[in-house]
C-alpha cells in the first residue's frame, strides 16, 4: 500500500464534447468524498487548465492525478511533460477517456453517463491508492563499449564510436587491413567495390587511440545489465579466462557461408561455391575455360537471398571478363523467378562485356552433370544444356561456428536454424533497447557488405548517443520496466523463456547464478513475465499487478448485473474504442473499458478477482495473435483465459463469462460488433448468484490463480503455441496437454476449496462435513486431504478413530 | 495577469496563452480543424480566425497561434469572421468530398454546396498536418510526412510504402479530423516493403 | 557503378552531420549519380540526423530532385514556341509510342529517358530533339528512329535472355 497517496481528480468539460452530455456536477459530487481534490475545468489540457491543475497540485500537495478527459494515447504525454516540474512522474498521472468511451458513444442521460464515469474514475482512484511510484533513476554507463563477435560490422562500429570520442574494446582477430581483406570473401563474396571502404575503416580503427584491441578469444559468459556488464573471455589455446567490464555491448556477427548439398554436385574442385571462386581467383588468377554461375538460391531453399547471390555472381563474372580480356566465357544461369535488378550503368557494362544471362523455367530443376548442366528453356519448354569448365553455386547461409556460440552466450538465439533477427516488440521509441543498437552484421539477416558496414556504423552511433546521454545525466531508466525481487525468485527461468525483448538475464553471484535480473534499458514493459512467474517474483514497476487488481476489484464491485468489463490493449482494443469515440458511433453502455498496454500482462489472478468482486463478464480485447506488439502477448493471454474458463466450469459457472477477442484499431464498427456480441452473451447469462457457496468457489479460484505455484508453473511452462518447437521437450499433443492440465487443475482446485472452507470455519472439520460443504464425493475429498497433509498445508489428527483436519498454525 | 476583451466581455489571461485558449477557457466557442491540444498549433486551416479591433482599424488573425496581449479586443462572430469561415468551409467541401466530418461542420455554419471544382469523391484529406505532428511530437517516430507539393501534396510513409518505422499505434487515425487517415492507414502500417530503417535520436 | 558507392560515401564526409546540410547533400548526390536512390536517402538521413520520412518529404517537394534512375541516354524534346509550331508535340507522341513510355519516364530496360523541355535556344533548327547533349536539327520520326537504332545496338547484345531481354 502506498503511504499518503493524495489524489486529485480533474473533470474536463471539453467545450461541448463532455459537459452537456455528462453531468459533471453530479460526477464531482460522487467523487468528492473519495479524493483529496476534485475540480471541474473548461479544458484541462490548454494552458489555462494546466495552470489551474498546477495550482491545485501545489496547494493540496497532490501526488496522484486522474484526468477525466479524452484519449490518453494522445494526451497523456502533454500532461506528463507539463507537470513533470511538480515531481509527477509516469504512472502518477492517469487519464480516463470520458469523452470517447462515454460521452460520444452513449445515448443515455447525462446523469447515467455521470454514474458510469464515476465507476471508472473510482476504480482508477483505487488503483492510485495502491500505486507506489519508483524513483527516477539516471542510467550510468560504467565502462567502454565492447564489440564482440569478430564480424566485419565491428570495425565500422569501432570507427563510429571513435569518431564520437567513445572508448571501445574491439574483439577481433586482426587490425591488419590486408589480412582482413583476404578473408572478406568467406562471408561476402563478390563485393570488390566495398573493399576500399573496408580498408579505410580498418586502417582508421587501427590508428585510433580510442579503440583497444582485445586478443582473440571466445566469449564464454555475460553477466550484468546495460551500463554495467561483466564479460568473461576464454583463450582458446591456453584456456586462460579474463574478465572485462563494459558499459555497453555490441555484437558484430557475420553469417556463415557453406557449400550447398551434394545433390548440386559440389566437389570443391570443378564445382565450387561463390566464396571459393573468389579465393581461387586471388591465389591462381583468372580461370581459363568457361565459367558458369548457377544462382540456385531458390533450389537450396534460400530464395529470399537470391539478390545477394545474383549481385555477387555478376560482380565476379564481370571481374573475370575484364581481367581475361573477354577471353574467358561467363554465363549466369538463373531461376526465372528472380528479378535481376542492375542499375542502368551496370546494364551498359553488361552489354559491353557480353556477360550472358540465361533464365530457366522454375518448374524444372536444372541437373548438374559432368562438365554440363541441363535446364528447361523458358520459351520452347525444351531441355537445353550448357557446358562448363567451372560451375559456381550459391552459398548456403546460416548462423554457425563461433558466431553461433557468441550469439548463444549473449542470449540472442530466438529460434535455432534461423537468423538472429527476432520477432520484435513494436512499441514507442521511449522503450529503449532496439535490436539495431546491439546487433549488426549478416548473421542478423543476410545482407551485403555495404549494409553490414552501415549496420555497424548505426550501432556505433546509437551506442555513442546513449553514452553521451548518460554522461550528461539525461539518460533515464524507463519507468515501465520489470523488476525481479531476488528474495522471491527461485531461478526457474520461465520468465527468460517467455520474454520477447531479451531483457532478462542471470545474476551471477554467491549461490551460483540463480535469481534473474531485468535489464531496464532493454525491457519493453510487455509484462507477460510478471504475469507468468509462479512465485510472483516479477513486478512491472509503476503498473503492477496489485494496482491492476485494485482497479478491477473496485470497478467490479460497482457493476450492475449485466455490465461487462473490457480490457483493451493499447494497440488493438483501446485505440479501436477511442476511434469509435472520435467517430461518435453509439454502442451498448453496459460496456466498461479499461486500457492496458498488452493483454499479455494480465495475471490470471486479476481475472479471477473480477469475478470474485461481482463482475458478470470479462473480455480481453487485444490484437491478432500474429500482430501482437509484444510478440506473444495474445498467445499467453489465451492460455491464462483458458485457465479461468476451466475454473469457471469446475465451479459450475458458465465458461463463456470470460473471453478473448481481437480488434483492429481502424475498424471501430467491428469493435462495436465484438463488444456488443459479448455483452449479449453476458446479458443472457445474468450475474453469478452471490450465494455463500458460490462466493467460496470464486474465492478459491482467486486463491489458486494467485498463490498456487504448481498451477502457475504448469501454465507458464506451456505458454507457447502448440506448433512452436523452439524448446526441446516442448512439442505437445494438443489433446493430451489439455487433459493433463485439466487433471492437475481438478486436484488443485479441490484443495484450494478445502483450504478455503477450513480457513473460513477456523476449527477442525471432519471428512463428512467437508465433503458435504463442497458437495463432493468423500473418496475424492479424502485423497485431496491426505495430499495436503503430506505437503504440510493442513494438519490432521484422529478423534474416535475419525480424522479431523485443520489449517496449520 | 493580462486583460483583454472577447466579444466585449472582459477576460483575464496569462502570458503564454493563445487567443483560442483564452476564449475556450471562458466558454467562447471557436471552430477549428487543424488544431489539436496534444500537438503544437500550426494555423493551417484558417477556420479559427477572429477579428481584432482597435477603433477603425481591424485585422483577422488565427486565434490558435496568436498570443494574448493587454488591451486586445477580440471578436469571434463578426461578419468578416463569418465570411472567412464560410469561404474556408466551401473550399474544404471541394477539397474533401469524402469527409463526413467536414460536411457536418460546414452544415453547422450554413454551408452546404461549393462552387469550386471538387476532387475525387473519396478524397478526405485536407493536409492539415495533424497526423504528421502527432507522429513526430507525441509518438516520437516521424513515420509519416507530407510528400510532393501543391495540388499533389499528400501524406505518406517514405516511398509511400509501409516501413518498419511505423509501430501501428493509430495515433494518426485518432487525431485525424476528417477521417482521411483511416482510409490510407493501411499504406503506412503493414509488413515493411522496403529495407530502409530509421535512426531514432 | 562500383565507384558510385565510394563516391557517395565520400560526399557524406564532406559535410558535418547536421540537419541543415540535408539539401546540400541531396544536391551533390544527384549531381554524382543522376538521382537519389533509396539507399542514398537512408545514408543522408543517418548522417544528418533527419528522420528518413522528412528527408523523403524534402526530396519530393523539390522538383529538381529525381528519385528514379535516369536511362543511359537522355532524350529531350523541345516544346518551345518554334518547335511546338513545327510539330514538337507530334514528335513527342511518336517517341512515346516508339519507346513505350510517357514523357518524363524511363524505359524499362533503362536505356532511354524521354522528357519534354522548354526552349533550348536553337529555334532555327526547329523541331529540335536533344539526345545526350547532341542537338538533332529538323528531326523527323524516321531520322530519330535511325538514331535510336544506333544507340540500341551500341554493343552487340546476347540473344538468349537476361536483364535486357
Amino acid at each position: 500500500m502506498a503511504a499518503n497517496a493524495k489524489i486529485g481528480v480533474f473533470l474536463c468539460q471539453c467545450g461541448s464534447k463532455i459537459d452537456p452530455l455528462v453531468d459533471l456536477q453530479a460526477l464531482q459530487g460522487a467523487l468528492q468524498t473519495d479524493v483529496d481534490h476534485c475540480e471541474i475545468l473548461p479544458y484541462t489540457c490548454l494552458q489555462p487548465g494546466l495552470e489551474s491543475i498546477m495550482h491545485a497540485v501545489a496547494a493540496h500537495r497532490l501526488n496522484r492525478l486522474i484526468i477525466a478527459g479524452c484519449e490518453s494515447r494522445l494526451m497523456l504525454k502533454k500532461f506528463e511533460k507539463e507537470l513533470a516540474p511538480l515531481d509527477l512522474l509516469k504512472g502518477q498521472i492517469d487519464m480516463i477517456n470520458v469523452r470517447g468511451h462515454i460521452a460520444a458513444v452513449s445515448e443515455q442521460t447525462p446523469e447515467q453517463n455521470a454514474a458510469k464515469a464515476a465507476k471508472l474514475i473510482k476504480a482508477a482512484v483505487a488503483e492510485m491508492h495502491v500505486m507506489s511510484p519508483t524513483a527516477q533513476i539516471r542510467a550510468k554507463i560504467d565502462g567502454p563499449v565492447v564489440i564482440v563477435g569478430n564480424g566485419l560490422a565491428g570495425y565500422a562500429a569501432a570507427q563510429a564510436l571513435a569518431d564520437k570520442e567513445v572508448d571501445c574494446l574491439l574483439c577481433t582477430d586482426t587490425l591488419d587491413a590486408d589480412a582482413v581483406l583476404r578473408k572478406v570473401s568467406d562471408h561476402y563474396p563478390g563485393e570488390g567495390e566495398q573493399h576500399p571502404r573496408l580498408r579505410r575503416i580498418v586502417t582508421a580503427v587501427a590508428q585510433s587511440p580510442r579503440v583497444t584491441l582485445m586478443p582473440p578469444s571466445e566469449l564464454v559468459h555475460l553477466a550484468g545489465v546495460t551500463g554495467d556488464y561483466t564479460l568473461t573471455f576464454q583463450d582458446a589455446q591456453t584456456g586462460d579466462s579474463r574478465q572485462y567490464r563494459a558499459g555497453a555491448l555490441l555484437a558484430a556477427l557475420d553469417a556463415e557461408l557453406v557449400p550447398p548439398g551434394p545433390q548440386f554436385g559440389y566437389d570443391g574442385d570443378s564445382v565450387l561455391y561463390q566464396p571459393e571462386l573468389e579465393r581461387r581467383i586471388r591465389h591462381s588468377g583468372t580461370p581459363k575455360g568457361k565459367v558458369v554461375f548457377w544462382v540456385n538460391d531458390h533450389e537450396i531453399g534460400m530464395g529470399e537471398f537470391d539478390q545477394l547471390s545474383v549481385r555477387a555472381a555478376w560482380s565476379m563474372a564481370r571481374h573475370i571478363r575484364e581481367t581475361s580480356n573477354l577471353k574467358t566465357e561467363t554465363i549466369i544461369l538463373y531461376n526465372e523467378k528472380m528479378p535481376v535488378s542492375l542499375s542502368s550503368a551496370q546494364r551498359a557494362v553488361n552489354r559491353k562485356l557480353k556477360i550472358a544471362w540465361v533464365p530457366y523455367d522454375q518448374a524444372v530443376r536444372p541437373m548438374v552433370q559432368d562438365r554440363c548442366i541441363t535446364f528447361c528453356g523458358l520459351k520452347d519448354h525444351v531441355e537445353h544444356e550448357i557446358d562448363w569448365d567451372l560451375l559456381v553455386l550459391s552459398p548456403l547461409r546460416r548462423v554457425g561456428g563461433q558466431a553461433l556460440q557468441t550469439a548463444k552466450t549473449l542470449g540472442l538465439i530466438h529460434k535455432p536454424d534461423r537468423f538472429l533477427t527476432g520477432h520484435h516488440a513494436k512499441v514507442r521509441p521511449e522503450m529503449v533497447g532496439r535490436e539495431a543498437t546491439y546487433l549488426a552484421g549478416s548473421a542478423r539477416y543476410p545482407c551485403d557488405l555495404q549494409e553490414t558496414l552501415n549496420q555497424g556504423r548505426r550501432a556505433g552511433v546509437k551506442n555513442a548517443a546513449m553514452v553521451a546521454k548518460a554522461g550528461s545525466g539525461e539518460l533515464f531508466v524507463p519507468r515501465t520496466v520489470c523488476w525481479v525481487d531476488p528474495e522471491l525468485c527461485i531461478g526457474c527461468g520461465q520468465c527468460q523463456e517467455l520474454c520477447d525483448c531479451g531483457g532478462i538475464s542471470v545474476d551471477a553471484g554467491a549461490g551460483g547464478g540463480l535469481p534473474r535480473v531485468v535489464d531496464p534499458m532493454v525491457c519493453t514493459g510487455g509484462g507477460t513475465c510478471a504475469a507468468a512467474c509462479p512465485y510472483r517474483a516479477l513486478i512491472l514497476q509503476n503498473f503492477t499487478n496489485d494496482q491492476r487488481e485494485a482497479r478491477l476489484a473496485a470497478l467490479a464491485n460497482q457493476l450492475e448485473h449485466d455490465d461487462v468489463v473490457v480490457f483493451g490493449c493499447a494497440w488493438g482494443g483501446l485505440p479501436a474504442a477511442d476511434n469509435a469515440g472520435t467517430q461518435g458511433l453509439k454502442y451498448d453502455p453496459r460496456i466498461h473499458m479499461i486500457g492496458i498496454p498488452c493483454i499479455g500482462q494480465l495475471d490470471p489472478c486479476v481475472m479471477a478477482r473480477a469475478f470474485l468482486e461481482g463482475a458478470p463478464g470479462l473480455l480481453l480485447l487485444g490484437c491478432l495473435p500474429e500482430e501482437c506488439h509484444h510478440s506473444y502477448g495474445v498467445d499467453h493471454a489465451w492460455n491464462r483465459v483458458s485457465l479461468i474458463k476451466k475454473l469457471l466450469t469446475l465451479s459450475g459457472f458458465n465458461r463463456r463469462r470470460i473471453a478473448l477477442a481481437h480488434a483492429d484499431l481502424n475498424k471501430p464498427e467491428e469493435f462495436i460488433r465484438t463488444v456488443e456480441s459479448f455483452s449479449q452473451t453476458i446479458s443472457s447469462l445474468g450475474p453469478i448468484d452471490r450465494t455463500a457457496a458460490n462466493r467460496a468457489k470464486l474465492a478459491a479460484m482467486y486463491d489458486l490463480a494467485k498463490n498456487n505455484t504448481r498451477i502457475r508453473a504448469l501454465l507458464s511452462a506451456v505458454l507457447r503455441r502448440p506448433w512452436e518447437n523452439a524448446y526441446t521437450g516442448d512439442q505437445r499433443h494438443a489433446l493430451e496437454y489439455d487433459r493433463d492440465f485439466s487433471d492437475a487443475l481438478v486436484e488443485e482446485f479441490l484443495q484450494a476449496r478445502l483450504l478455503g472452507v477450513l480457513k473460513a470455519e477456523k476449527r477442525p472439520l471432519g471428512l463428512t462435513e467437508l465433503s458435504q460443504a463442497l458437495h463432493e464425493e468423500e473418496r475424492r475429498v479424502i485423497e485431496a486431504l491426505m495430499e495436503m497433509v503430506r505437503e504440510g498445508l493442513i494438519a490432521s489428527r484422529h478423534e474416535n478413530r475419525r480424522p479431523y483436519f485443520a489449517c496449520v498454525n | 495577469m493580462i486583460t483583454l476583451t472577447i466579444n466585449d466581455q472582459e477576460v483575464k489571461a496569462r502570458k503564454g496563452w493563445t487567443l483560442l485558449e483564452a476564449a475556450r477557457h471562458h466558454g467562447v466557442d471557436i471552430p477549428t480543424l487543424c488544431y489539436h491540444e496534444a500537438v503544437a498549433p500550426s494555423g493551417a486551416c484558417r477556420l479559427c480566425m477572429v477579428e481584432l479591433k482597435d477603433g477603425d482599424w481591424s485585422k483577422l488573425v488565427a486565434s490558435c497561434i496568436y498570443p494574448v496581449a493587454d488591451g486586445l479586443n477580440v471578436y469571434t462572430e463578426t461578419p468578416k469572421v463569418q465570411n472567412v469561415r464560410r469561404w474556408v468551409l466551401e473550399m474544404l467541401l471541394a477539397a474533401c468530398p469524402g469527409s463526413e466530418e467536414i460536411a457536418t461542420l460546414a452544415r453547422r455554419y450554413g454551408v452546404t454546396t461549393t462552387r469550386f471544382a471538387t476532387k475525387s469523391a473519396n478524397e478526405a484529406c485536407m493536409v492539415c498536418g495533424l497526423c504528421v505532428r502527432v507522429c513526430e511530437e507525441v509518438v516520437g517516430l516521424s513515420a509519416i510526412a507530407t510528400v510532393d507539393r501543391g495540388v499533389h501534396k499528400r501524406v505518406g510513409a517514405p516511398y509511400l510504402k509501409p516501413t518498419d518505422v511505423c509501430v501501428a499505434c493509430g495515433s494518426c487515425v485518432t487525431i485525424c479530423p476528417t477521417g482521411a487517415m483511416a482510409k490510407i492507414f493501411d499504406t503506412v502500417r503493414g509488413e515493411p516493403q522496403t529495407k530502409l530503417t530509421q535512426l531514432q535520436a | 557503378m562500383e565507384q558510385l558507392n565510394e563516391e557517395i560515401e565520400q560526399i557524406m564526409q564532406t559535410y558535418p552531420g547536421k540537419p541543415e546540410y540535408l539539401i546540400f547533400l541531396l544536391q551533390d548526390i544527384q549531381d554524382k549519380a543522376g538521382y537519389i536512390s533509396p539507399e542514398s536517402m537512408q545514408l543522408v538521413s543517418e548522417h544528418t540526423g533527419v528522420p528518413l520520412t522528412q528527408a523523403y518529404s524534402v526530396a519530393t517537394f523539390y522538383q529538381s530532385f529525381r528519385l528514379e534512375p535516369r536511362g543511359d541516354h537522355d532524350i529531350r524534346v523541345c516544346l518551345g514556341t518554334a518547335c511546338h509550331l513545327k510539330g514538337g508535340q507530334r514528335i513527342t507522341e511518336e517517341l512515346e509510342r516508339r519507346l513505350n513510355v510517357q514523357a518524363g519516364e524511363t524505359t524499362e530496360d533503362q536505356r532511354f529517358t524521354l522528357s519534354t523541355v522548354n526552349c533550348v535556344g536553337a529555334c532555327a533548327l526547329a523541331p529540335v530533339v536533344v539526345v545526350d547533349d547532341e542537338y538533332e536539327p529538323h528531326v523527323t520520326a524516321k531520322k530519330l528512329d535511325r538514331k535510336l537504332k544506333i544507340l540500341e545496338h551500341e554493343f552487340d547484345e546476347n540473344k538468349e535472355g537476361g536483364p535486357d531481354a
